[in-house]
């Protein structure tokens, strides 16, 4: 277990940000913190990292102990969704900071802060300053820098918001990458389709709450509900919600009139509407 | 509602929900417009005050009732000290901005002003307060000139005053028959004079008998009659310690005007630091917190000894400034960088935002600066605005630079203006790093 958190409560006044959260993430795979703004998310990412102090349970980082001793956060590497980056220092200038932070050597540091800029795509431009990087480049530099002392647990808070779908793709390949490293890695977002693709397990909570936790496959078998087929006729359509959609798809595909089928198999997005519901949220 | 008026009142909404910016904003302009109102008007309860040192080395009579009357002159605050050295000491040390002493001799001149020796005033001031020359000159002569005339409205000590004189007139080999015939009628006429009014006051003669000049002719006449002296000196003599020019007083207080900016840049990074999210990246890695504040206090204290280092460089390159000591200035810059560390550490602590944070340096420096004498001399304000000035790192900055480059200081006297500023610096330092908090949450 690289992380755990038993029993979290965290209060705000009289908000209850995180209440009894339980997560248990293994080594190696890339786990999903799933849920709608103001769930709890951020706010337990801090307490897994000793950012903020939880007023009740235990964290607890690769068996070593709780974050608050630096030995310990020596094992976390943070990409925070707010980007912190020095923007009047150029690329390689924040990466070398960052190292020197974590005692890496000079000769070590030079080493992988280059291969950093090339993993995220940031070489040619490394020596510029980051205030002349766009949104995406530094939303991938700031994913560099919380990989510069190579930590073993990695945990990304909404490492996509606000970028164009090319660095979208290049940060959920890097996700990927880190994870054929061997890495683990903690993943919140709300974006469905990026939890899908990347993770190997999720938890979806709300109101600080763990809702349901489990493989994503299992998730979406258990909450995800029934796939639904469209048939498309010349003058009429029908939806019909199936547990066997192979079967109905071959009972409707030569039926006379029908011009199209189409599948829609219950996914992640399903399963976070079914858990949390469709109401719009503050 | 146009576009124009929506921004405004959205920054309008901002301004009064973020306290701090608001009290800076709206609240302190005008706690300050009344406090340098105070200052300025006279207010709070006291007068400026020149602060003087005063020797009485004649120890006559006549000394001891002038020394009376400028101890009682409204606008000094006069101490007396036995020796000449001890007042020029306070001086050069800058806790008084002049010596006033009266030398041996000046009760016998005081005898016969006309023809006895010369009263003479031996005034010494403190460079760096040249306004105080024309101020103590003005008031001494005022002072003489009522003991003259106080003397001369008794009838009875007027005429001492004039037998005196014409015993001097008999005495006197510099004179030829004519003008000593003269002034031996000029002496007979007063003396007539004084008998009558004199006799006058007694009742023995009617006031219309006696004559009478144009009141104020001859004081107001070209050359008129002027019969003292008032030596005034500013410390400068080759033997004594004092600026060559006017850049040796100017550089410490540049420099303390160059330290509010290096205070305030620093200050400001760290709030920029915690809102714009790197103070995470710092809290999250291994280096402990006072390893955080300490290398943010030691970057601010390596560019204020710096900037001060350059300006004193400046000085002596291009305004030919003599340094008195290169290892007291050393000591000076480094004890005004303490301080300002210190005070930089507490205000990077007392704003949340940016905004605030910027408004509470800029105003807590300017008043510290200009309570401070950085600006307006201290000794024009009042007594206890004076005082008050010792709470302020900027007095202190300044006299240390200026012991260590012309007010030859000795290690001993340097030892105050450098433990009240190093004091200051641990002290904000301590304050600083108690109250900061990583984030604003």
């Amino acid at each position: 277990m690289v992380l755990r958190l038993e029993g979290i409560v965290k209060r705000f006044g009289k908000t209850v940000a995180v209440d009894g959260l339980d997560l248990h993430v293994h080594v190696g795979e890339v786990f999903g913190l799933l849920g709608p703004n103001g769930a709890g998310k951020s706010t337990s990412i801090a307490i897994a990292t000793g950012l903020l102090s939880p007023d009740a349970g235990t964290v607890t980082v690769n068996g070593a102990g709780a974050p608050d001793h630096a030995e310990v956060r020596r094992l976390i590497g943070l990409a925070t969704q707010q980007i912190s980056l020095y923007e009047d220092l150029s690329a390689e200038e924040n990466l070398e900071f960052f190292g020197r932070l974590y005692g890496i050597e000079r000769t070590l540091r030079r080493r992988r802060a280059g291969q950093l800029l090339d993993r995220v795509g940031l070489t040619t431009r490394g020596t510029d300053r980051v205030s002349g990087y766009s949104g995406g480049m530094k939303r991938r530099l700031n994913l560099a820098a919380a990989l510069m002392h190579d930590p073993p647990l990695v945990l990304l808070d909404e490492p996509t918001a606000g970028v164009d779908p090319h660095s979208r793709s290049a940060l959920l390949d890097l996700v990927g990458s880190l994870k054929r490293d061997g890495k683990t890695v903690v993943y919140t977002t709300h974006y469905m389709e990026e939890a899908q693709r990347v993770c190997d397990r999720a938890a979806i909570i709300d109101h600080g709450r763990s809702l349901a936790v489990g493989r994503v496959d299992e998730l979406i078998a258990a909450h995800g509900g029934r796939s639904v087929l469209t048939i498309e006729r010349v003058e009429s359509s029908e939806r019909i919600e199936t547990d066997d959609p192979m079967r109905e798809i071959a009972r409707h595909a030569n039926a006379e009139g029908v011009i199209e089928v189409r599948l829609e198999r219950p996914d992640l997005e399903s399963v976070f509407l079914t858990l949390t519901g469709r109401s719009l949220r503050d | 509602m146009s576009p124009l008026l929506a921004i405004a009142t959205k920054d309008l909404t901002q301004l009064v929900r973020d306290r701090m910016g608001f009290f800076f904003t709206a609240i302190f302009p005008l706690v300050f417009g009344v406090l340098f109102g105070l200052i300025f008007s006279q207010g709070g309860g006291s007068a400026p005050e020149v602060r003087v040192a005063l020797v009485d080395e004649d120890g006559s009579e006549a000394s001891g009732a002038y020394a009376d009357r400028v101890e009682a002159i409204g606008p000094l605050s006069v101490e007396r000290f036995e020796t000449r050295q001890e007042a020029e000491d306070t001086v050069r040390t800058g806790r008084r901005a002049a010596m006033v002493l009266i030398p041996g001799g000046f009760g016998e001149a005081m005898r016969d002003p006309f023809f006895g020796g010369e009263v003479s005033i031996e005034v010494a001031i403190d460079p760096s307060q040249p306004f105080a020359q024309g101020v103590i000159e003005g008031l001494l002569t005022q002072t003489l000139f009522t003991e003259l005339i106080d003397r001369f409205q008794d009838p009875g000590r007027a005429r001492e005053l004039i037998a005196n004189s014409r015993e001097a007139l008999i005495e006197s080999d510099g004179l030829n028959p004519l003008q000593r015939a003269l002034m031996g009628t000029v002496f007979n006429s007063v003396d007539d004079l004084l008998a009558n009014v004199e006799a006058q006051q007694a009742g023995d003669i009617p006031a219309d008998n006696l004559g009478r000049d144009e009141p104020g002719a001859a004081a107001d006449a070209p050359g008129a009659f002027m019969p003292f002296e008032i030596a005034i000196s500013d410390l400068r003599a080759e033997e004594r310690p004092g600026p060559r020019n006017a850049f040796e007083i100017t550089i410490p207080q540049a420099n303390a005007w160059a330290l509010m900016g290096c205070v305030i840049g620093f200050g400001m990074s760290l709030v920029i630091e915690r809102s714009r999210g790197t103070l995470t990246r710092l809290r999250l890695s291994p280096v402990p917190r006072w390893q955080v504040l300490g290398g943010k206090a030691l970057g601010c204290f390596i560019t204020a000894v710096l900037v001060q280092a350059a300006m004193v460089v400046f000085g002596v390159l291009v305004f030919k400034v003599r340094v008195g000591d290169p290892a007291k200035l050393a000591l000076a810059i480094g004890s005004a960088a303490t301080a300002f560390v210190g005070v930089m550490m507490l205000l990077a602590v007392l704003g949340k935002s940016e905004g605030a944070s910027e408004g509470i340096g800029r105003a807590v420096l300017l008043v510290l600066a200009l309570g401070g004498g950085a600006g307006v001399p201290l000794a024009f304000m009042p007594s206890w605005m004076q005082s008050a000035a010792s709470v302020s790192p900027f007095k202190w900055s300044i006299l240390a630079v200026e012991g260590a480059i012309w007010r030859g200081y000795s290690w001993g006297e340097l030892a105050l203006p450098c433990g009240v500023l190093i004091g200051i610096g641990v002290v904000g330092f301590v304050l600083g790093a108690a109250l900061f908090r990583w984030s604003n949450d």
